[in-house]
């Protein structure tokens, strides 16, 4: 009888206590990163391919085009994947151009690229260069199998793409090793259609995982080489990448340029995906609890009454 | 951006997210003003983007471009730029009907680009990819009995997975697309393919429902991430 009437309880819940539930299940993993909790990480072929065909790119004239078409609302998990991947083709001394299909998202991209590009120490322009926004997304994809310049006239600073050494030998896809769709909408899916069916150019994805299993079909066929899902494929990316640098080595010594507290800075913001992981096991659990709990109280209480 | 400005700005942010947060006790005066600041700085900075960005380079720039004729001008910049501002007419009961040139166009020009690239990309390289896949540049057919004879030669779950992933695939796209088959009564042989269909739109939907926790997750994880490290710098 207690039992029965704690199960009560529960199916009577304010739903302030779930979101209260929530919120500890994301906090307190989150503050026992500091302690040590780090869930591990584990690398999924998806992820791996992206990962793989960047290191094929090492030694390459081609560039590696990112399209960060996302904007504030999906920032938590696209903008980790972009970092990640520029810090790649940095590392890698592999050029990278940025361009972006939100208007809103100008801000994320020109900060993921400066940001990634100071602590590799690479010049704008000759390394990497952000060519901002332009719009309809279709004819900047249709446009730069023609010539990326018509389309983006001038970079994000104003600078003429004709006067950017980095573009001396860039003209259409042909010069692009990888293109990466970074997107919180169906952005990847045009990518596919207007840039790799008509110009073949091989195309990974960086997705939310709201909309990632909408382009689990796209990845089976091979339209899409490989494909961030979420936090998740962030989280993977960034363990590969640790991994990749561990095993060059340049990475302490890279470090050791920094003060103690921009090394504080940057080794936070290298751990931002796997970080956010160890609430999101947790959350997870309390969520599938919620859902047992909640059949539970159903199938005791309610089923004989329910229309359903 | 300055140390202090910095910390002036997350403060800001900061407050904006603990205001949008409240809503989740109850609706309250600063969720809406949180929320009416989001929606107006997000238009505002849309369009002062799209001015700079659009505008003034495709249509203000361009019209004093002393490089270009008078008659090109007309053709590239005034009459697409008129064509343009039927989209304004919207406001007007009298002359809304204008909004539907600029809508035409643009849909006669989407439809014509789209159609042929949307049949290759997402009808037939997806049917394709229901029945066969590219390995090394060569297309391979999902259904393999190589594939199966070899799992029985060597038993392993690695084995039955690979023996496995072709067939279920091949099952689900027909047992699915047969569940919408409406011409029909449903019995017998069709009636255990609709429910084998029905389990894997449940396994669909089961996958989806994950990943959108995940992401709504994220979400919150993004933020509090702000405001315990970035904002109160505690870790």
């Amino acid at each position: 009888m207690k039992g029965e009437t704690i199960l009560r309880n529960i199916r009577d819940v304010d739903r302030r206590f779930i979101y209260l539930a929530i919120l500890l299940a994301v906090v307190v993993p989150l503050v026992m990163v500091a302690f040590g909790l780090n869930f591990p990480t584990t690398v999924t072929p998806e992820v791996q391919r992206i990962f793989d065909r960047i290191e094929s790119l090492v030694g390459d004239e081609r560039c590696v085009l990112i399209a960060m078409d996302y904007d504030p609302s999906t920032q938590p998990e696209l903008q980790p994947m972009a970092k990640v991947v520029i810090r790649h083709c940095m590392l890698r001394r592999i050029k990278v151009i940025g361009i972006t299909n939100a208007i809103t998202g100008i801000g994320l991209g020109i900060s993921a690229m400066t940001t990634v590009a100071e602590e590799y120490g690479l010049v704008n322009g000759e390394d990497w260069v952000f060519l901002g926004f332009q719009t309809p997304p279709v004819v900047v994809m249709l446009g730069i199998g023609e010539n990326i310049k018509d389309v983006f006239p001038t970079d994000y600073y104003g600078t003429l793409s004709t006067e950017i050494p980095m573009l001396e030998n860039v003209t259409d896809y042909d010069d692009i090793g990888l293109l990466v769709a970074l997107a919180g909408n169906t952005l990847p899916v045009s990518w596919v259609t207007y840039a790799g069916t008509r110009y073949d150019v091989p195309i990974a994805t960086g997705v939310t995982a709201v909309s990632a299993a909408d382009f689990y079909p796209y990845l089976q066929t091979g339209q899409f080489i490989g494909m961030m899902g979420g936090i998740k494929g962030a989280a993977e990316y960034e363990e590969l990448l640790e991994r990749l640098e561990e095993s060059l080595g340049t990475y302490e010594p890279r470090m050791a340029g920094f003060s103690p507290e921009e090394r504080h800075h940057l080794e936070k913001d290298r751990r931002k995906a796997r970080r956010a992981m160890n609430p999101q096991s947790i959350a997870h659990i309390v969520i599938i609890l919620f859902i047992i709990l909640g059949n539970i109280t159903y199938f005791m209480f309610d089923r004989k009454t329910s229309k359903f | 951006m300055g140390l202090v400005e910095l910390k002036i700005w997350q403060t800001v942010a900061a407050i904006c997210t603990v205001a949008i947060f409240s809503f989740l006790y109850r609706d309250n005066p600063l969720y809406k003003f949180a929320e009416h600041l989001l929606v107006g700085t997000s238009v505002g900075y849309s369009l002062a983007i799209a001015y700079r960005v659009v505008f003034k380079p495709r249509v203000i720039d361009a019209l004093l471009d002393p490089g270009v004729t008078f008659w090109v001008k007309i053709y590239t910049v005034v009459i697409p730029t008129l064509i343009a501002l039927c989209y304004v007419s919207s406001f007007s009961k009298k002359y809304s009907w204008l909004t539907r040139y600029p809508i035409a166009f643009i849909m006669g020009l989407s439809v014509g680009l789209s159609i042929p690239m949307i049949m290759l990309a997402s009808i037939l390289r997806q049917i394709r990819g229901t029945f066969a896949e590219e390995v090394g540049g060569e297309l391979v057919p999902l259904f393999s009995v190589n594939k199966i004879a070899l799992f029985f030669q060597h038993p392993s779950l690695e084995g039955f997975m690979e023996a496995l992933y072709g067939p279920a695939i091949i099952l689900g796209v027909l047992s699915v697309m047969l569940l919408f088959v409406f011409s029909f009564e449903q019995k017998g042989p069709l009636k255990a393919a609709r429910n084998t269909g029905i389990v894997y739109l449940m396994v669909g939907f089961g996958a989806a429902f994950g990943y959108t926790v995940m992401a709504r997750v994220s979400l919150l994880v993004g933020r509090i991430d702000f405001l315990l490290i970035d904002w109160l710098g505690i870790l």
